[in-house]
């Protein structure tokens, strides 16, 4: 059990709860409250919460409540972790605690348990316009990496067509999609990789072929939304035509659904296709990462790991 | 007497919104997640409907989206009740088919006008 409390010389004497001593519906509302006056406030229930935990791999024993000493909650922070990185998400401390330093207090806790944990990266996206997050991500020593899109698509009509002419074109089977999911590109954030898709489901597949080359997408899909889009193409100079097919195929099958596709790169050719197929932003993020190989990037902690003592409760 | 359903997760927002416009002699039916409201709107047949973007089940997007499917309710002013910062705001609304966007926090003064002026609109319509 790794409760902690910092040394009474830091000022602060919050103590850190493993997140796995609070029910998904607890969580959740100690999410919320951490969330009411956000600009993008994403709340979420019980069920989402546990969603949530189950399809990105959230170890709730690394993820931590930060109460008083009365135990009220006054923020969250959570701990994805996959091989050898860790994800922080979900922070955030409630309004009438801000500028208390129990953000830092839960940085703090997230960037040690990786270090606990072995990990050699920690990674966070920040949601533009959150200046105070972002520079506090900044003094702990993260860097960004590149800016994403949130975009979705409401469910209307088409009003593109396919551009290339078809010379095949086939569903993917369920055991199909894993093996197809290994080929794609690297560098998907955390919540689109290929594990956050195989532990949430519902996945669908579609394969094209095409004189100028060939392509599929991989998606969720419900009865009401399309999410966690992955499209993959041969590099050619037909590759975008063949994304707006492949799109458009998708649409096409799964009709009446609204679209929310996370995190697609600002840069990235597949935002184009995107935008044909009458995609708007929603919002946008700040992609972060903290490399603990390369330097002792905790000499930059306002209250160095080392000092934070670890309390083993009674039971 | 006007009736509006008001699909709204934080409550202080919501019991805002739902005693001034009570006080203007609207008829108010509050929801806080999008499964509720959306029950709510088919069941009341309201005049207007206020969705707030993030909703801890559905977000407001997708009720939006469901709820434009419906014939019944193609005339009905759907209003985004959102903080979203106002451009990104706008887009949505505009992509999702709504009929305008209401910006939290309510302006108390101008709340009530803000919401007859879109069913105004929509009784020229």
């Amino acid at each position: 059990m790794n409760t902690r409390l910092p040394t009474p010389n830091s000022g602060f004497r919050n103590l850190a709860i493993p997140a796995i001593e609070y029910d998904f519906q607890q969580l959740a509302e100690i999410y919320n409250q951490t969330r009411v006056d956000y600009i993008v406030p994403m709340p979420m229930n019980a069920k989402r919460m546990q969603e949530y935990v189950v399809h990105y791999d959230i170890d709730l024993q690394n993820s931590i409540v930060a109460t008083d000493e009365k135990r009220n909650p006054l923020g969250l922070a959570m701990l994805g972790v996959r091989d050898f990185r860790t994800w922080i998400t979900r922070l955030g401390v409630s309004p009438d605690q801000r500028e208390r330093q129990v953000g830092s207090f839960l940085m703090e806790c997230l960037i040690e348990n990786s270090r606990d944990i072995g990990a050699n990266i920690v990674q966070l996206e920040v949601i533009v316009g959150n200046e105070p997050a972002r520079h506090m991500f900044l003094k702990f020593g993260f860097r960004p990496t590149r800016e994403l899109l949130v975009i979705r698509r409401p469910p209307k009509p088409l009003e593109v067509s396919p551009e290339i002419e078809l010379t095949d074109y086939r569903e993917l089977n369920e055991r199909e999609i894993p093996l197809f999911l290994q080929q794609r590109e690297m560098g998907a954030t955390w919540v689109e990789e290929s594990s956050s898709l195989l532990n949430g489901g519902s996945l669908k597949g579609i394969a094209i072929r095409t004189r100028e080359g060939y392509g599929w997408v991989i998606f969720t899909a419900t009865p009401l939304q399309i999410q966690h889009v992955v499209l993959h193409a041969t590099r050619t100079p037909h590759y975008e035509q063949i994304m707006v097919a492949l799109l458009y195929y998708m649409h096409s099958n799964f009709p009446n659904r609204d679209t929310k596709i996370e995190n697609v790169p600002t840069m990235h050719p597949t935002w184009r296709a995107y935008q044909k197929l009458g995609y708007v932003i929603s919002f946008r993020r700040i992609e972060m990462m903290l490399n603990l190989m390369e330097d002792d990037h905790s000499a930059t902690l306002p209250i160095h790991p080392s000092k934070l003592k670890s309390i083993i409760p009674d039971d | 007497m006007p009736r509006v359903v008001i699909i709204e997760d934080n409550p202080q927002s919501a019991r805002l919104a739902e005693k001034l416009l009570k006080r203007a002699s609207y008829e108010v039916f509050l929801a806080e997640d999008g499964e509720s409201g959306y029950g709510m709107v088919l069941s009341h047949a309201p005049d207007i409907v206020l969705v707030d973007l993030g909703l801890p089940d559905f977000d407001g997007q997708t009720i939006i989206a469901m709820l434009r499917q419906h014939a019944s309710l193609q005339k009905t002013p759907i209003i985004a009740f959102t903080a979203w910062p106002e451009d990104t705001a706008h887009d949505m609304a505009l992509a999702y088919g709504c009929d305008g966007v209401i910006t939290k926090p309510i302006d108390t003064r101008l709340f009530v006008e803000q919401v007859q002026t879109f069913l105004d609109a929509s009784l020229k319509k």
